[in-house]
């Protein structure tokens, strides 16, 4: 019956829609955050570059006694990942690029037959790493929407702790970069030992800085090797802060871009399917006329014979 | 601009604290208490959980807490561009100063009730943790040392008591 297919079209349309409804909202809802966490990269800044500027100095002052904190080991035997996902899905590819291309990490790592120990920030970390066997050492889950800078000294603080004690050589983070509201990259970076020089990469407004900051004597209090023990936990908490900031900021980017293409498949889905239904509903009176007319002229016929 | 002023940047990861000119900024490092007046030499350096007094261009006095950081005396030509002042950068200053701390706030905007109770809580914990050692190794359950645990303890301890000391002082 032609008025069935009419029926179960329209119910596919107002299903089509209300989900519209619901991207839509999530497409606002994640694009005022957007503007929010993007606030949060502008102010953390400053001290984010502040503290570049003094480490940089301190190293300058005495490369050698830096030794162990900075540079590339050649082999490491141990490394430790960092790993920075969103707590929530439905944000396209936001998730997956940066979990791929740690497990591509680790991969390497253990084809070189370096330990690995690896670390996670968001929700969405340990459950694409249990299905694939790799064990997580430590998650935080929890964090990755709103980080306070808390959750970042938690995190180094269980980061740094194994280097410093040697049992890892190596510490490298992969996350997501915010570089401007249309670009976001994943990219993987070397936290522990300090390295240096410090790249900037990311364009972060870092770049700016003069490249040897020092004019002169500089007087240290307390002494090099004591601000630099001190140092390197402070240093990489800033960096593990940005990254989460910078994170959230890519998340809710990456998540208003799914969710308005979304929006947009769904209004393109609800046009056709109207297109559709528009059709059969025609099909159905024409179907229904051509009966009552075929009816009609058989009534007559025999009324006539 | 006025002579002996320098710019002076006060900032922790949320937000910038206070920037602007000032005429001498009074704070602690490991080693001891430290007076930056303008013409400073360049400086790098750590600061203890401590009062932080800047005395501001306009003569008033602002007081923070600053629960540990590190300190820059910068020197270097240019250092003070940049840094803006209500709603322009201050001219011609060659020294500045950047405080650089995990936590800080403004005498003013330390909630002395809520500190008050999270001294309390600290002073509690602490006890707990004190009297539950030794006898009892309950708390290794939870996964967390205790050593780390009373370490904790103590540091909320000391923020508290820096909140309420600076607060106070204020008024």
């Amino acid at each position: 019956m032609a008025g069935g297919q009419e029926r179960v079209l329209r119910r596919r349309i107002r299903s089509v829609q209300s989900t519209r409804k619901i991207t839509k909202a999530m497409e606002l809802i994640a694009a005022s955050r957007i503007v929010r966490a993007q606030g949060r990269i502008t102010a953390n800044r400053p001290y984010r570059m502040g503290m570049q500027k003094i480490l940089r100095q301190v190293v300058n002052e005495d490369p050698t006694l830096a030794g162990k904190l900075l540079g590339t080991p050649e082999e490491p035997s141990h490394v430790g990942i960092l790993a920075v996902v969103g707590d929530r899905g439905l944000a396209g590819s936001y998730n997956s690029g940066v979990l791929r291309a740690t497990e591509r990490l680790v991969a390497e790592h253990t084809r070189q037959g370096t330990q690995v120990t690896l670390w996670t920030v968001g929700k969405k970390a340990p459950s694409y790493f249990r299905y694939r066997g790799i064990e997580v050492e430590r998650s935080f889950p929890g964090v990755a929407d709103r980080p306070e800078f808390v959750n970042a000294r938690d995190i180094a603080a269980t980061v740094v702790a194994p280097f410093v004690s040697g049992e890892i050589d190596m510490v490298q983070l992969v996350s997501t970069r915010f570089i401007s509201a249309g670009t976001q990259r994943v990219t993987t970076v070397q936290m522990l030992p300090l390295p240096l020089p410090i790249e900037d990469e990311e364009g972060s407004g870092i770049d700016d800085l003069p490249t040897s900051g020092a004019t002169g004597y500089t007087e240290f209090e307390p002494d090099v090797e004591t601000l630099l023990a001190e140092l390197t936990p402070r240093a990489t908490e800033a960096e593990i802060f940005a990254a989460l900031l910078e994170g959230a900021a890519s998340f809710f980017t990456a998540q208003q871009r799914a969710m308005a293409a979304a929006t947009e498949n769904a209004d393109e889905l609800a046009r056709t399917l109207t297109r559709v239904m528009n059709r059969a509903r025609q099909d159905a009176i024409t179907t229904e006329i051509m009966e009552i007319v075929g009816g009609a002229e058989a009534l007559r016929q025999s009324k006539g014979a | 601009m006025a002579d002996g002023v320098f710019g002076v940047e006060v900032v922790t990861p949320e937000q910038s604290l206070f920037a602007g000119g000032a005429n001498s900024v009074v704070l602690e490092t490991s080693v001891g208490a430290l007076t930056v007046l303008d013409g400073h030499m360049s400086l790098i350096g750590d600061v203890a959980p401590c009062l932080v007094k800047v005395d501001q261009a306009d003569g008033s006095l602002l007081r923070m807490a600053v629960h540990g950081g590190f300190l820059q005396v910068d020197t270097s030509p240019g250092a003070a561009e940049g840094l803006a002042e209500g709603d322009g950068p201050l001219p011609g200053l060659s020294t500045k100063v950047t405080v650089l701390a995990g936590v800080a706030e403004l005498a003013s905007e330390i909630d002395v009730p809520r500190s008050e109770r999270a001294k309390e809580a600290a002073t509690q914990r602490m006890a707990d943790l004190g009297s539950g050692r030794g006898s009892k190794t309950e708390s290794d359950e939870d996964g967390e040392a205790p050593d780390s645990m009373l370490a904790e303890a103590q540091q909320a301890l000391a923020r508290a008591e820096l909140r309420l000391e600076v607060a106070n002082q204020a008024d």
